[in-house]
């Protein structure tokens, strides 16, 4: 609570010197008991929230059924096993590992996939199968696969990550493991409510609602517990996005220091090792970095020092993904096609943006069609990131909900520029921030459509490669702008907005997860 | 703002939604799957024809049948008249059922035959159809082997071909999810390290708590801006 006294034995010298080892425990406890004390109520309650959410849809989900898991959960197991990464185009053995591949051709996992009108296997007799299958399986069976796989060309930040999940699930059974690496991904989401906290505390001067409003639109959205319940890594990036969002808005606050350049600048590292577009966050980085240092106008010396330190950390960076690079067992590249932006000749710049501009609005005779599917700002924020599909893209809501959440997405928008136009001083007084966080935004979105444009030349107008969930990443900041309209709205009126928008999330989340549990388990 | 309204409000809020969407989902009548041991077909590109003349068995093995395996659900296909008598048998060790389907089912009809379900768990069941009627019919199957392909193997008289027939059991065709909560809830425990009942209580968490806490999270957070400690001061974050 932030108001909470200090807990009597908050201080750092509690620990006995040379005390028995129990009473080093009860030190520690009571440390942390003081530290969670600290905690402020409302983000308390919004954690709690994300973890009730987070591990309602990872229950609500069959095992295997989130989007590509099984491909993910290959990669987790062959690096826990092997310490390998699994290659995109060699291998040999494919992408899964032993007691997966079972799973999904012979007890109906893979089956399942995408086909509404299959159930998971759920009696006893189909568990007790399943052990029986796994006790023949020989040692090491669970980490063979080394590929080919689809995701092989992912950096492996997250799946090192998962890997602790893997080799710390009691029992090593294959289904208690993937339940142990959702609970890993629902970690992820909490750390990511926390760190849209306390992007909202630095935004608006830690007023409680509007960092409560972020938190709990974090918390809420439907395709945030999803994935949160799914392994996949896009949760990852998402936390790691919010976090660096944070750090951003902290470090030109506070001026830069060579800390916190480095500190930024190894969060920017987790991101490009966490996937092909984490790559987007290189010139926030850059811009962020700069916009610190003409605020505060630091010595050359100064300067010189957070610039090198910034350097450092990402040389070190480049190190660790050369040494990951040599480590991949088919050889070939980290990233797939988010950075896979060479080896065409047919990228034009003007179709590019007309590609876009089809996107967004409405298409005008004078611009040439869009590439490849109808797609478009409706399917991709409104369907599947405002409100969601989930599953791997069977479930979904009646098309009344997005008509529904797109109005009001509309509405919310308007609301936002009208306010931001007539607060447009305070705005002006907050340039960096809105520099930082607007530059965020666009890096994303910006790689987003390039990397479609080109996947979509290079598949002939198949594969568009962006889906909703690829938004993730900058929930944090969408948090920080409804929470502006708290903010800005009168104090009545922002508490009522505040309340409706968390119960309509709320009502989208408690939605989804029915339709899910429908689709699998009724 | 005070705390205590905001929270009745959300709760009253909750109580609405829950009034007028949950109400009626809980109360809508399906089928109750038993189990699916062989892939339905999606759409037509993955749609097969299993054909049996007059008099041909159709069969499909390694079906695990119990006391909740009370219906057998077929697609038929027939070529313009309705198909004839159909009986449908499940058997396995020390069980067997019969089951006769009266002539006139048509193209394309999806049907549900009762069966009397065993007494006990029967892992390896076979579950078959034998065509008494005079004209050809063919059933829903997806191809095998293949990315649907199960353990099940469908033979024709015995001689096994390349279809899976398409076969849900159900123990009943429609009840509604509200009462059987509780058997949906242990569906979603199986293959986890979790019991029913821990799912049960994740469920009351999200219905009842997660309103209540974002209630108090908002009322709180409004009273601590209001409050003599508000965020002006030099606070934690």
């Amino acid at each position: 609570m932030a108001t909470a006294a200090p807990h009597p034995s908050a201080g750092r010298d509690v620990t006995p010197r040379g005390g028995p080892p129990a009473a080093y425990a009860v030190a520690l406890m009571s440390r942390i008991r003081a530290r969670l004390a600290r905690v402020p109520a409302p983000l308390a309650l919004m954690l709690g929230v994300a973890a009730v959410l987070g591990i309602g849809w990872s229950l609500a989900t069959a095992p295997l059924q989130g989007p590509d898991e099984a491909e993910h959960i290959g990669y987790v197991a062959h690096l826990a096993e092997t310490g390998h990464i699994p290659s995109a185009t060699g291998g040999g053995k494919g992408g899964f590992g032993a007691d997966e591949a079972g799973a999904l051709s012979q007890f109906g996992f893979g089956q399942l996939r995408r086909n509404r009108l299959v159930r998971p296997p759920w009696s006893p007799l189909a568990e007790q199968r399943f052990q029986a299958f796994e006790k023949t399986l020989p040692p090491g069976a669970p980490g063979i696969g080394d590929g080919p796989t689809s995701v092989g060309n992912n950096p492996p930040l997250y799946y090192a990550y998962e890997a602790i999940g893997w080799r710390l699930t009691p029992g090593e059974h294959f289904f208690g493991r993937i339940f142990v690496l959702r609970m890993f991904s629902t970690l992820l989401l909490l750390a990511m409510v926390t760190f849209a906290w306390l992007l909202a505390g630095e935004v608006f001067n830690r007023r409680r609602l509007p960092q409560t409003v972020a938190a709990g639109f974090v918390a809420l959205l439907p395709m945030d517990g999803f994935m949160a319940g799914q392994v996949n890594t896009d949760i990852m990036l998402a936390m790691v996005w919010t976090a660096f969002a944070w750090l951003a808005v902290r470090t030109i606050r506070l001026g830069l220091s060579w800390q916190r350049a480095a500190v930024l600048s190894a969060v920017a590292v987790a991101s490009i090792l966490t996937h092909g577009r984490g790559l987007a966050i290189l010139p926030p980085l850059l811009l962020t970095l700069a916009v610190a240092w003409f605020v505060h106008h630091k010595t050359l010396r100064e300067t010189l020092k957070a610039a090198a330190s910034s350097g450092v950390v990402l040389v070190l960076g480049l190190v660790l993904y050369r040494i990951v690079f040599s480590t991949a067992a088919g050889g070939g590249s980290l990233y797939g096609g988010e950075t896979n932006l060479g080896h065409t000749g047919k990228f034009n710049v003007r179709q590019l943006l007309t590609s876009i501009w089809n996107f967004y609005f409405p298409h005008l005779d004078s611009f040439s069609a869009r590439l490849g599917p109808s797609i478009g700002y409706r399917q991709i924020f409104v369907q599947q990131y405002f409100a969601g599909v989930f599953g791997s893209f069977e479930v979904y809501f009646p098309y009344w909900v997005y008509d529904t959440v797109q109005v009001l997405a509309a509405v919310l928008f308007v609301a936002f520029y009208t306010l931001a136009v007539v607060r447009w001083r305070t705005l002006l007084a907050r340039w960096p921030v809105v520099v930082v966080l607007g530059a965020m935004v666009f890096s994303m979105l910006a790689l987003l459509q390039i990397a479609s444009y080109r996947a979509l030349l290079q598949t002939t107008g198949e594969n568009p490669l962006i889906v909703g969930r690829y938004l993730l990443p900058l929930g944090g900041i969408f948090a920080v702008g409804l929470a502006a309209l708290v903010q800005w709205l009168p104090r009545r009126a922002g508490v009522v907005f505040a309340s409706l928008l968390l119960s309509g999330l709320l009502m989208l989340s408690i939605g989804g997860l029915a339709l899910s549990v429908d689709r699998f388990y009724a | 703002m005070r705390k205590a309204p905001l929270v009745l409000v959300l709760v009253a809020f909750a109580v609405w939604f829950f009034a007028w969407k949950g109400l009626p989902f809980l109360d809508a009548a399906r089928p109750e799957t038993f189990s699916t041991p062989t892939v339905q077909p999606q759409n037509e590109a993955e749609l097969g024809n299993a054909k049996i003349k007059h008099g041909q068995e159709i069969c499909a093995d390694k079906i695990e049948l119990g006391p909740g395996a009370r219906y057998v659900v077929v697609t038929a296909l027939t070529k313009g008249e309705p198909a004839g008598r159909l009986r449908f048998t499940a058997r396995g060790p020390g069980y067997r059922a019969e089951t006769i389907r009266p002539t006139g089912t048509a193209n394309n009809q999806q049907i549900a035959v009762p069966i009397t379900p065993a007494e006990h768990t029967i892992p390896d069941g076979t579950l078959c159809i034998t065509n008494l009627g005079r004209h050809q019919v063919g059933f829903f199957a997806v191809g095998a082997p293949g990315p649907q392909d199960t353990p099940s193997q469908t033979t024709v008289d015995g001689s096994p071909i390349a279809l899976d027939l398409s076969i849900t059991l159900l123990t009943s065709p429609s009840r509604s999810i509200g009462d059987r909560l509780g058997t949906i809830f242990d569906h979603m425990a199986a293959f986890n390290p979790l019991s029913g009942w821990t799912v049960w209580v994740l469920f009351l968490l999200a219905l009842v708590g997660v309103p209540v806490a974002i209630g108090v999270a908002l009322g709180r957070a409004a009273a601590l801006d209001d409050g003599p400690d508000g965020p002006e001061r030099p606070a934690q974050q």
